[in-house]
């Protein structure tokens, strides 16, 4: 018998661009909550990438015409919009995602 | 009854069984712990474990053996062999909830998801997002475009004679102090401040959008437009950024794991219109295509897109082959009913950071402007009083002006302010209010007392505020008036107008598409090219600022050409 995990991975790699949570929570027949903690044990094993976060912004860079004086740093850009996180599919050799997940 | 355990799967319960069988060996382990699960902690590489192992006795040895056993798990189950404990028991929690609770139908389908069929829907979401897109700027246009006149008045007139009354008032009038003040300050710094309830609908718009869930899927959407120049979805998050301000929106490739994807998401991401470069649309549209400025602005954000994706397909092909993209989860948030506070605090940090950068970066460069526009160079003027068409300004911006002949806006005028655009896109708008302004005359004319100012503040924005009520139906195509009411022209858009009609030799519509298109595409600013060198490096900024100018030309030449074909 097909793991959930495993089917939650084919659905991944079978998916023709990305995939919503809530959609994949309905092919796998699970609760969304229970994805969520799917996806965080994936990703502390480094199977799944963690969202990058808009840090260690340029203050001095980032401070030009357009993100005006007030802007210091990305953390704090008001023109950063506030979009999804996303979590992708780690292809990685087996040693370094052991590597990750021990860290 | 018997104690309920998870089943690992062969390989996984051999190597669990080898552990526990060596825990049991060690007695200060054993009493404080069960073996299996300390078995079943130490296979799922438990972090908490080692630390305390190591410094026990026969600890290290049960860490060898662990990592033996992980060994030979992985060559018999394959990458990602750690996962199984974790996936069995998920499988046993997951078997347990299908046990003990009654699921007869499909998950219940909630609001959310009965939204999304549509709004992400393979064929629909496109052109949804598209129209929504448009209603945006159609608000921008019509509705806030009302307001620039009432603020235009205000600050090219009311503020500009209270300057000069003042300057007057200290025995400066008739000084290059004046000048700096009136012709400079107020005239280039003012003109981008115009611009403001443009720019505060626009991120009202946004915010709006933002706060209801959707421009979230507004990402997910466009994936497919994305993957097809070899670029993850996740790419287009960064040019939603760039909709608002570039800087960022480089910063934010940050969030791509591949280089490739990096560098090429920075590339194209100043084809995405930044919110500085709105007020040039508007402004032009305004001038030239009074009853159809919204299609004008909502067309250069749909070239942008467009650029891009047929930049990144070029560089796809050359420069960046595609490699693997790895798939992707999208945790979208539920659609909700937005928040008034929510949207205002977007709104208005968004539309103070524009005005904090009139205050900083246009501030300075208007003076620079002012002050090259003072020196002359040739004629008899001295410093402050030389015709503008001697100027520093005018003299290099005249040596470079040949060079858009062909794009119809070879005057130097045109040529300036694109040349301080690069500086940032809101000086645009402000050189133009300097070099065609000074030449004309804006503050010119009896000046009213301060209470006529109040008043005229006053009952200009409630005129506002009536002709805003009656564009808003404008958007789904009623009109309340009759088309004859023409808006009346400013100075500044006059000079506009004869400048761009002379300079194409009479085909002023096709040059000034060409302008903005020349707007749209080169090189956002100074501080986005800085952004591009940070995260790319020397070689691809470089390419960044060559390409973009190439390209922004080339287009500029095809549209104007185009145009003149087409007798526009």
């Amino acid at each position: 018998m097909t793991m959930i995990l495993d089917r939650l991975l084919d659905e991944l790699h079978t998916a023709q661009g990305p995939i919503m949570n809530s959609a994949l929570a309905r092919r796998l027949g699970i609760d969304e909550s229970a994805l969520d903690g799917m996806i965080g044990v994936l990703t502390a094993k480094g199977v799944l990438s963690v969202p990058a976060e808009f840090v260690g912004g340029d203050a001095a860079t980032c401070s030009g015409a357009a993100c005006g004086s007030s802007c210091v740093g990305l953390e704090k850009c008001p023109f950063v919009l506030n979009v999804p996180e996303t979590y992708s599919l780690v292809d990685l050799p087996t040693s370094e995602v052991v590597s990750r997940s021990s860290q | 009854m018997s104690a309920f355990r998870v089943d690992y799967g062969s390989e996984v319960e051999t190597a669990i069984g080898r552990l526990a069988e060596t825990i049991e060996s060690i007695p200060e382990v054993t009493a404080g712990y069960s073996s299996r699960w300390l078995a079943v902690a130490l296979l799922d590489e438990d972090p908490g474990l080692d630390g305390p192992l190591d410094a026990i006795d026969g600890g290290a040895d049960l860490l060898t053996l662990r990592d033996r056993l992980l060994d030979e798990l992985r060559a018999s189950l394959g990458d990602h062999a750690d996962t199984k404990i974790v996936a069995a028991r998920f499988q046993a929690a997951n078997d347990i909830a299908r046990a003990a609770t009654d699921r007869t139908g499909e998950r219940e389908t909630t609001r959310t998801d009965r939204i999304d069929a549509v709004l992400t829907h393979r064929l629909l979401g496109i052109p949804i997002f598209l129209a929504l897109m448009w209603a945006v700027f159609k608000i921008t246009t019509d509705i806030a475009g009302v307001f620039l006149d009432w603020v235009d008045e205000a600050i090219s007139g009311s503020l500009a004679h209270f300057v000069a009354s003042l300057v007057a008032l200290i025995g400066l009038d008739g000084t290059w102090i004046e000048s700096l003040l009136v012709d400079g300050v107020v005239a280039g710094v003012g003109a981008v401040l115009v611009f403001v309830p443009i720019l505060l609908a626009l991120f009202l718009a946004l915010a709006f959008l933002e706060d209801t869930g959707y421009m979230a899927r507004a990402a997910f959407v466009m994936d497919r437009l994305m993957r097809g120049v070899g670029l993850p979805g996740k790419s287009f998050l960064p040019m939603l950024v760039g909709f608002g301000c570039t800087v960022p929106a480089v910063y934010a490739t940050r969030t791509l794991e591949n280089e490739r994807d990096r560098i090429l998401t920075s590339l194209l991401v100043p084809f995405m219109s930044c919110g500085a470069r709105l007020p040039v649309y508007v402004l032009i549209a305004a001038v030239f295509f009074p009853n159809n400025a919204g299609l004008v602005v909502f067309g250069m954000y749909l070239l942008g897109i467009a650029v891009s994706l047929a930049i990144g397909l070029l560089l796809k092909r050359t420069l960046l082959p595609e490699g693997k993209h790895a798939p992707t989860i999208m945790e979208m948030p539920a659609y909700r009913l937005p928040m008034l506070r929510t949207i205002w605090f977007h709104t208005w940090t968004r539309t103070k950071a524009f005005i904090a950068g009139a205050g900083s970066i246009i501030f300075s460069t208007m003076i620079v402007v002012w002050l090259l526009m003072s020196i002359p160079v040739s004629g008899s003027g001295g410093f402050a009083d030389t015709d503008v068409d001697n100027s520093a300004f005018a003299t290099v911006s005249g040596a470079v002006a040949p060079v858009f002949n062909p794009a119809g806006f070879g005057s130097w005028e045109a040529t300036g302010s694109l040349l301080s655009g690069f500086v940032a896109k809101e000086v645009v708008v402000g050189t133009m209010a300097q070099v065609y302004g000074v030449e004309d005359g804006v503050v010119e004319g009896d000046e009213p007392s301060l209470g006529d100012s109040a008043r005229e503040i006053v009952t200009g924005f409630g005129g506002a505020i009536v002709g805003a009520l009656k564009a808003t139906p404008g958007i789904i195509g009623i009109h309340f008036d009759d088309g004859t009411e023409e808006g009346e022209s400013s100075l500044l858009m006059t000079s506009i107008r004869q400048s761009f009609d002379e300079s194409s030799g009479g085909h002023g519509a096709s040059a000034a598409l060409a302008f903005l298109v020349f707007v749209l595409l080169y090189t956002p600013c100074m501080a986005a090219a800085g952004a591009i060198r940070h995260e790319t490096g020397t070689r691809w900024m470089l390419l960044s600022i060559g390409g973009q100018t190439v390209l922004a030309w080339l287009f500029a030449v095809i549209v104007f050409q185009g145009g003149k074909v087409i007798g526009l």
